[in-house]
């Protein structure tokens, strides 16, 4: 059933297993949206309303860190923008986060090119410390700007809805924007575009020579990133209808992303699938069954453990079991099947 | 005749047995506890403060289950760890009312973590019990629907310091006031003042103390001396610093390292002059000003109990604001029950009107937007403790004045 995962290109088993992989996600789908439709308890919908909003930031970033190979801490500053860029046109405008969440991410792109010109020119560990930087000096700017009302924040009101009708309207708002940036990243990787990105990350001096255009590649892709990010936290603001920077700007966000990133498997569309859900449901398990603190250091503990035995993370795991597979399956023509 | 008696026994014995059967289904539900729930920042910024709160908390618990639980059930707190964050504490409440399917609601601590749960309570239609945090656009907004205790919201949080000042003769006062704000929901307000009304700014004004010094400062700031060179350098002799707990902590060392010795120098934002860290501040903790809502020595049902208890089980000789604010909504909320006699949220609220109650803070009534009247002590840190310096009826000690 997890035959999704083990799958890339190949052969005639190949196929059946991506076929196998295609039903499982269609009936993840249907599941997780009749469980939308029908469920009651405000609390899981509460909380897969949350993974689904950290598959669509860490699908976001895959984009550029994963497949581009750009250590990016600097998720919470597109989302934050995103977030106020909604919070203010309600607060002067009163209009709807969600007739302005493209406004929001469009906000959001513009400031990720502007941010990326310089910043996507830095390698390795400098691009990493600047994003990371980048975040706190625009909270800085929003902490004391008057059209986001500084330290006070921006309350929103609730939407007339019950509370289950309320969590239902943000479970469904980010299930579709999941599956839509899902489709958007597994359609990036199996792209041109995709495969220039990883050439990127592997050499960006070979892949500069052997014709790729790196510097657009690298700025198309921060843009599309930064754009989802900038809808997504333009959602959130009218979810959490109380906007602070501190919350909204917050480095717990970007560095959730990179967690989730690398614990599922950085480069591949599998990988937030596989930890935001794993990573929030246990956060959220042991926050109300043992003690919050906790929280951080098993995740500590996890990325240690990947970081020196899995570097790949729970898909390079999968694709070494599936290598193996392949293996005892066929030892013959096993290597070649599995290396596809 | 013989049939139509057995079936009348029958009958009889299956009526006796569903009354049974009814009877202890309600029994059951009757013994089932009374959940109460909340969450604070057990972990992260605010967890000093915070676990003043939970210590309260649990010795309540202990206690009102030993006097029998209210209306005859035992009562179960249901306190998680938001981490000090707003996004966790919103999820937090959303699985103590929809999962947990909690009783009565406690508010978090600070106004920070409240501002983001309180639309998600509202939404549900139930009573806030505020012992957590101020606001006045919060409890405006809540329309009676939080009820609050701390004695005085974020505008008059200088108010008894000045009220002080008012006092004092004329050469006793201060000249130029220098004022450190977070920048925080809270502590803008306590030195903006809310519609008009109260914050620090409008006080200086009104004592003729003239302004040299007004700067903000962000969260996790952990170096003062830039603020604390710039009061000294324009010759405040009034430091008023509006913040959190660890920052006053810090701005009073650095104001001691810079061997700076402004006349008034008033934590006016949380009340930490009475948290177990200030004490060890040593000579830096001396002469600083705070309020209070309310002080042992003034004897309030359970106060002085209190006070032991974080003698004894804390090992805090000073007993902290928090202790005492979080004491007042747990005795507000049991005699709120008991007197109404039910859980229904309408019929306490109607209660809780037009009730007094008796607690902590005093003999206190709530006035229509759930906040209780205004009422603060200004305590002064003398020789290792707290000593209550103003009003002169609760006073305690002299103020140490240069």
């Amino acid at each position: 059933m997890l035959s999704i995962f083990f799958v890339r290109k190949g052969g005639a088993e190949d196929r059946t297993l991506r076929l196998f992989g295609l039903v499982f996600c269609v009936l993840g789908l249907g599941a997780l949206i009749l469980y939308g439709a029908i469920g009651t308890k405000q609390g899981i919908l509460s909380l897969l309303g949350t993974v689904f909003l950290y598959v669509t930031l860490t699908q976001a970033w895959n984009i550029l860190g994963g497949y581009g190979g750009y250590l990016n801490f600097g998720t919470a500053t597109f989302f934050g923008v995103g977030a106020y860029t909604t919070a203010v046109l309600f607060h002067h405008y009163g209009l709807s986060p969600f007739l302005t969440a493209p406004i929001a991410g469009v906000m959001a792109a513009l400031l990720g090119v502007i941010v990326g010109v310089p910043t996507l020119r830095l390698r390795g560990a400098y691009f990493a410390i600047v994003t990371m930087i980048i975040t706190f000096a625009v909270q800085i700017v929003v902490l004391n700007a008057s059209i986001t009302q500084g330290p006070m924040g921006i309350f929103l009101p609730p939407l007339k809805l019950s509370p289950l009708a309320l969590e239902r309207l943000f479970f469904f708002m980010f299930l579709g924007l999941a599956v839509v940036v899902t489709l958007l990243v597994y359609a990036i990787e199996n792209s041109n575009f995709g495969w220039a990105l990883v050439a990127v990350r592997e050499d960006e001096d070979a892949a500069e020579v052997i014709g790729v255009k790196t510097t657009r590649i690298k700025y198309i892709a921060n843009a599309v990133a930064t754009f989802i990010i900038g809808i997504a936290g333009g959602i959130f603001a009218q979810r959490i209808m109380y906007l602070d920077p501190t919350t909204a700007f917050s480095f717990d966000i970007s560095l959730n992303v990179v967690l989730m990133a690398v614990i599922g498997g950085a480069g591949t569309w599998q990988g937030p699938l596989i930890a935001a859900p794993l990573i929030l449901v246990v956060a959220d398990m042991l926050r109300v069954t043992f003690t919050s603190e906790v929280n951080r250091v098993i995740f500590s503990i996890v990325v240690i453990v990947i970081a020196l035995y899995l570097p790949h993370g729970a898909m390079g795991f999968m694709t070494s079991l599936r290598q193996k597979y392949f293996k005892w399956r066929n030892p013959k023509t096993g290597d070649e099947v599995a290396s596809a | 005749m013989k049939s139509l008696k057995s079936a009348g026994l029958r009958a009889a014995l299956i009526a006796a047995a569903a009354l049974l059967t009814a009877n202890a289904v309600v029994q059951a539900q009757e013994k089932q506890p009374i959940l109460i729930g909340g969450t604070l920042g057990l972990t992260g910024f605010l967890s000093e403060g915070s676990a003043d709160y939970k210590a309260v908390y649990d010795r309540w618990n202990d206690e009102v289950n030993k006097r029998g639980g209210l209306l005859g059930r035992p009562v179960k707190l249901v306190i998680y760890n938001d981490e000090s964050t707003p996004a966790v504490a919103q999820s937090l409440y959303s699985r103590l009312l929809d999962q947990d399917k909690v009783d009565l609601l406690l508010a978090p601590f600070s106004t920070f973590v409240g501002g983001a749960v309180l639309p998600i309570v509202q939404s549900h239609n139930k009573l806030f019990f505020n012992g957590g945090f101020v606001s006045m656009a919060m409890f405006t907004n809540a329309k009676g629907s939080m009820i609050g205790t701390y004695m005085y919201q974020e505008p008059d949080y200088p108010r008894g310091l000045f009220e002080f000042i008012k006092s004092l003769p004329a050469d006793k006062r201060p000249k130029r006031a220098a004022i450190f704000t977070y920048q925080s929901p809270f502590p803008i307000v306590v030195r903006d003042g809310y519609n008009g009304y109260g914050g620090a700014l409008r006080f200086v004004k009104e004592a003729g103390i003239e302004l040299v010094v007004n700067e903000q400062f962000p969260a996790n700031t952990t170096d003062f001396n830039a603020l604390v060179q710039k009061a000294k350098g324009a010759n405040a002799d009034m430091v008023l610093h509006i913040g959190q707990l660890n920052d006053s902590l810090q701005v009073a060392r650095t104001i001691q390292q810079q061997d700076y010795k402004p006349a008034f120098f008033c934590t006016c934002g949380s009340p930490v002059t009475s948290i177990a860290a200030w004490a060890k501040l040593g000579a830096a903790a001396e002469r600083a000003f705070s309020g209070t809502p309310a002080w042992p020595t003034q004897k309030h049902p359970g106060l002085v109990e209190l006070s032991e208890f974080f003698k004894k089980e804390r090992k805090q000789d000073t007993l902290p604001a928090y202790a005492i604010v979080a004491q007042t909504i747990l005795q507000v909320i049991e005699q709120a029950v008991n007197g109404a006699g039910t859980l229904d949220q309408e019929k306490l609220r109607e209660y809780i009107y037009k009730s007094e109650f008796k607690t902590a803070s005093g003999n206190i009534r709530f006035q229509e937007n759930g906040t209780p009247v205004y009422s603060q002590l200004l305590l002064q840190f003398q020789n290792g403790k707290n000593e209550v310096v103003f009003p002169a009826k609760d006073k305690t000690a002299d103020a140490i004045l240069p």
